[in-house]
């Protein structure tokens, strides 16, 4: 296990359990691994230093934490209202940092970068570890790749079809892979999800929507 | 997808109003535990987190518990995705909006 106990145990009965890992965190434990391989290289648009930069910002915006710089202004900008206040972001925010140079699906991939950040550290918590050091920045180039069928529709920055859940990070498909790969691990896989009745790991549905609509409601999120 | 799931229990009934007041019994089982524990992983709680983690753990079992963690995180993951890059909200889920006792952002909103 690369996570370590977060805080002390509210009973002599948690701190015993939590020491023993489940198919539940060991599953967790290995989707870090791989996210955190994925954070560290080049993805689409930014390279892997670019993408630590990034989450390491997305981390400092909810610890209240200054910036560290090493990002432009509007990447800075952008990682840390993703992170702490996403719900405030309109439009001509992404107007301006666009005029600023950060590129329309530079920003896809910030967002999603910052998104599956927001889910792990969340998960973390919940399992009861600190968050894990950022991995290191491996070399390499970002591919600066465009799905020819990317264009602005319904939302405010290039998806291929209409921007809703399953195509919000469409205009930057790796990212898109990644982000089902955190999915079928904290909620559930595609196949899963048309399943109203699937108990996983005891749960059943209606259990995990409730912490689904209880969590989008905590978040000013609607969706 | 709450409302969906919750009907292949026979015998069950979602009372919306309760999943944002945080008051009484939402109709889901172990719903109070569950509303709990997924406030407090998902603001990231020091404070709320022991207790709460703690009685989950008695309502759920260990696994269950880490599961409702694992959900709190996945959708913050959606939160933020959706709400950065303006993905619409079809003005036909006001209703189930008005029900939780809230409303669509009129800058999300879109016509059907």
């Amino acid at each position: 296990m690369h996570w370590k106990p977060a805080r002390p145990p509210a009973s002599c009965y948690f701190a015993h359990e939590r020491a023993v890992s489940t198919t539940l965190t060991a599953e967790f434990d290995a989707l870090v691994d791989r996210e955190w391989d994925r954070l560290a290289n080049a993805g689409t648009w930014w390279t892997g230093a670019e993408r630590v930069a990034i989450a390491d910002e997305a981390r400092r915006a909810h610890l209240g934490a200054p910036t560290t710089g090493g990002l432009p202004d509007a990447a800075t900008e952008a990682a840390r209202r993703v992170s702490v206040e996403a719900s405030t972001i309109r439009q001509v925010d992404i107007d301006r940092w666009a005029d600023d140079g950060l590129d329309p699906f530079a920003y896809v991939e910030l967002v999603s970068v910052v998104s599956r950040l927001a889910a792990i550290d969340v998960t973390g918590f919940g399992l009861g570890f600190d968050e894990r050091p950022l991995p290191d920045p491996q070399p390499g180039e970002p591919s600066r790749t465009r799905p020819d069928d990317a264009v602005v529709s319904d939302g405010w920055v290039p998806t291929v079809g209409p921007a809703w859940a399953p195509g919000s990070l469409s205009a930057v498909p790796d990212e898109v892979e990644a982000m089902f790969d955190v999915h079928g691990v904290l909620y559930l896989s595609l196949e899963q999800m048309g399943d109203n009745e699937i108990v996983r790991d005891g749960i059943h549905r209606t259990q995990i929507e409730l912490t689904a609509a209880r969590t989008s409601w905590l978040n000013d999120c609607f969706y | 997808m709450l409302r969906a799931s919750i009907k292949t229990i026979e015998g069950s009934e979602l009372i919306c109003p309760t999943i944002t007041s945080g008051l009484g019994n939402c109709g889901v089982a172990k719903g109070d535990v569950i509303r709990a524990f997924a406030d407090a992983v998902a603001l990231r709680d020091d404070d709320e987190y022991p207790d709460c983690r703690v009685r989950a753990e008695f309502a759920l079992g260990r696994v269950g518990a880490d599961g409702i963690a694992m959900g709190a995180g996945n959708f913050s993951i959606l939160n933020c995705a959706l709400a950065a890059i303006g993905a619409p909200i079809d003005d036909r889920l006001e209703s189930i909006a008005a029900e939780l006792g809230t409303a669509i952002p009129a800058h999300l909103r879109r016509r059907s």
